[in-house]
């Protein structure tokens, strides 16, 4: 198992109040799953991904990645875990607009003190995997939104990651090029990358091999649902 | 750090307008620095070159009672308690580190009775020379000769005299072969001498006043083996020595000072002892007076350095609030707070250090500026410089500190949310 999550609570403090949005989520994920968490905006799905990323701490409940008990990690410590063993897509890809293609890929290998040879030969090797071998030295505006995500893609995996979290991966392309966005995931998948997507859009969702569901901070999995429907 | 670095650069270079502005206030802090210091130093240069005279470091070794040079009446001959300066001595301040060269000589401040025919030169100075005081003094002979062995082997009574005693007393006529009288003894006149070229006294001081104003009434060198057939036997004598460099001036002197002091003892008083004119202690007292009027005038550069600061920390802080996703992403993908920490401190850092470069330029031509104005001459201090650079980093840092703080302080998913 890669991921398991027990018993998860998160309250944010809004004023005086706890306000809960995850209520006792228990989910677990073994490792080259493809799994995608759909629900209604407001549900807690950021909030699971903030969590599995860890970008966030639970309030209550134990989290292992990766065999690794987190509750208790420090701040450079959650750190060295994002840049090792998680990669992020965002829904607004998150490039950033003065660096290159080839640069934005190469930026967790700096943070992982790859020498500057090493890092060229990889993120290149990373864009040519998502099909990008010739917009290298591309700065993200003269880009197109399907490359812009591809590019965010390749930085995701540059670090070789346990798990790939994607927010919304599709939410600012047009159809064509989200479901081109969605071949590359399944190649990926299909080579042995673990997947965790967070889309509230159900046909995008359906690309996964493993549904689950977001509701008031209660997770469901899809297969659980259809047999609470058949009772 | 290199990477760093070039990120710094190529954000500064983004935003080249704002980037600049910021700077200004570390620019216009630093140039008014540079340009005051480059001034201070230039006229310090200029007291020190007119005080003490350029390559010309001679320093003067009087006898003095109290604050006077001693003064000869017609008879008495050794002060009491005043030996003769020995060869030995002589030989020892000449071989003095950073002495070039020393002249020992007999000496009259206001001498009287020196005439021809009718015309009387009246207050001019007597020397009675060695052969090195020409050298020593930056004298050249333009007309018959300088004193020779022979001279002074056979006490020839023979003299040289500057263009004003000439002149006083031969008028348009050529002197040399001429008899002048000195207290009624006949002395030929062989040669006429003046300053080199490159001795151009200035005078800055009322005392470098007399002394000039004295050389105008004439001067009349003689043999110091003649001396005693118009003066005294046994008179002490004078030194003049050249240093090698205006900064070895002061110790040089102080160090023949010493050595001719050995020559007096306990009976002569407290108030009789040989003392070396330092120009530069007085070059020196007046290079205070210039750098405390400055240094006022640094503070003041120093506060527009200050404003230059908070302006810095101003646009960091705007920079940081502006970048938030920026920092957010860079969180996500595994940077820790250090880096996030450090890539703002490097930043602010090579800003201030761009503008403190710019405000060195600027400066370094505002100092032109001033010199081609007041003409007060202009030196750059290289101290001043190197520290400028120094200074305007540590502004960058100090600085740069609470907005690169914030910024790793920020909280990533409270960064990527925001827009």
């Amino acid at each position: 198992m890669i991921l398991e999550m027990r018993h998860i609570y998160k309250n944010y403090r809004q004023g005086e109040m706890d306000v809960p949005v995850l209520k006792d989520v228990s989910f677990s994920v073994d490792e080259g799953e493809y799994i995608a968490i759909t629900g209604p905006s407001g549900s807690g799905k950021t909030t699971m991904m903030n969590l599995i990323g860890c970008l966030d701490m639970a309030t209550k409940g134990t989290m292992i990645l990766d065999g690794e008990d987190v509750g208790s990690y420090s701040d450079n410590e959650l750190s060295e875990l994002r840049l090792h063993k998680l990669g992020f897509v965002f829904q607004n890809f998150e490039l950033l607009g003065s660096m290159s293609a080839l640069r934005n890929v190469s930026l967790p290998l700096m943070y992982a003190g790859v020498s500057k040879a090493e890092r060229i030969k990889r993120a290149t090797e990373a864009l040519e995997r998502v099909g990008l071998a010739d917009r290298v030295n591309f700065r993200p505006n003269q880009l197109s939104g399907g490359q812009k995500q591809r590019v965010a893609i390749a930085r995701a995996i540059i670090n070789r990651p346990r798990i790939l979290l994607a927010d919304e991966p599709t939410g600012a392309l047009d159809t064509a090029s989200g479901e081109a966005v969605m071949e590359l995931f399944k190649t990926l998948n299909d080579d042995g990358i673990t997947i965790i997507m967070i889309t509230h859009d159900s046909k995008i969702a359906s690309h996964a091999k493993r549904q689950a569901k977001m509701l008031d901070g209660v997770l469901k999995e899809a297969r659980d649902i259809e047999k609470d429907d058949k009772q | 750090m290199r990477e760093n670095i070039i990120e710094a650069l190529q954000e500064i270079w983004t935003h080249k307008m704002r980037s600049f502005l910021t700077m200004l206030g570390v620019i216009i802090g630093i140039a008014s620095i540079i340009a005051i210091v480059s001034t201070i130093k230039g006229t310090n240069d200029q007291i020190m070159e007119n005080l003490v005279g350029k390559g010309n470091n001679n320093i003067g070794i009087s006898l003095m009672q109290g604050d006077m040079e001693f003064e000869f009446d017609g008879y008495s001959g050794m002060p009491q308690g005043v030996a003769l300066i020995t060869d030995d001595q002589k030989e020892r301040i000449r071989s003095l580190p950073h002495a070039e060269d020393a002249s020992f000589f007999y000496t009259r401040i206001y001498a009287e009775g020196i005439r021809r025919g009718q015309s009387s030169l009246e207050g001019a100075r007597v020397y009675g020379v060695d052969d090195h005081f020409l050298n020593t003094y930056g004298y050249t002979v333009y007309k018959g000769r300088s004193f020779i062995d022979a001279d002074r082997q056979n006490y020839r009574k023979v003299v040289m005299l500057d263009e004003q005693a000439a002149e006083i007393l031969f008028e348009d006529r050529n002197p040399i072969g001429m008899t002048i009288e000195i207290k009624s003894e006949p002395f030929v006149v062989v040669g006429l001498f003046e300053a080199k070229k490159d001795f151009m006294p200035e005078i800055k001081t009322i005392d470098d006043y007399e002394i000039y104003e004295e050389t105008t009434f004439g001067t009349v060198l003689m043999p110091d083996a003649c001396w005693p057939i118009v003066y005294n036997f046994d008179e002490p004598q004078n030194a003049f020595v050249r240093a090698d460099k205006t900064e070895n001036m002061s110790s040089v002197g102080r160090k023949a000072q010493v050595i001719m002091r050995e020559s007096i003892t306990k009976a002569a008083g407290k108030h009789i002892t040989y003392r070396a004119a330092d120009m530069t202690e007085e070059a020196r007292n007046q290079q205070q007076l210039s750098n405390s009027t400055n240094s006022l005038l640094i503070w003041v550069a120093s506060i527009a350095l200050l404003v230059g600061g908070i302006g810095v920390m101003n646009i960091m802080l705007v920079s940081v609030t502006e970048r938030t996703r920026e920092i957010g992403l860079k969180r996500a993908l595994g940077a820790k707070r250090m880096r996030i920490l450090i890539q703002f401190l490097t930043e602010s850092a090579v800003l201030t250090l761009l503008g403190g470069l710019f405000g060195i330029i600027t400066g370094i031509i505002l100092a032109g500026l001033i010199s081609r104005i007041t003409g007060i001459p202009v030196g750059i201090s290289i101290p001043a410089v190197l520290i400028s650079v120094i200074f305007s980093v540590v502004i960058g840092i100090v600085f740069g500190l609470i907005p690169s703080i914030k910024a790793s302080n920020l909280s990533p998913i409270e960064a990527l949310r925001r827009e």
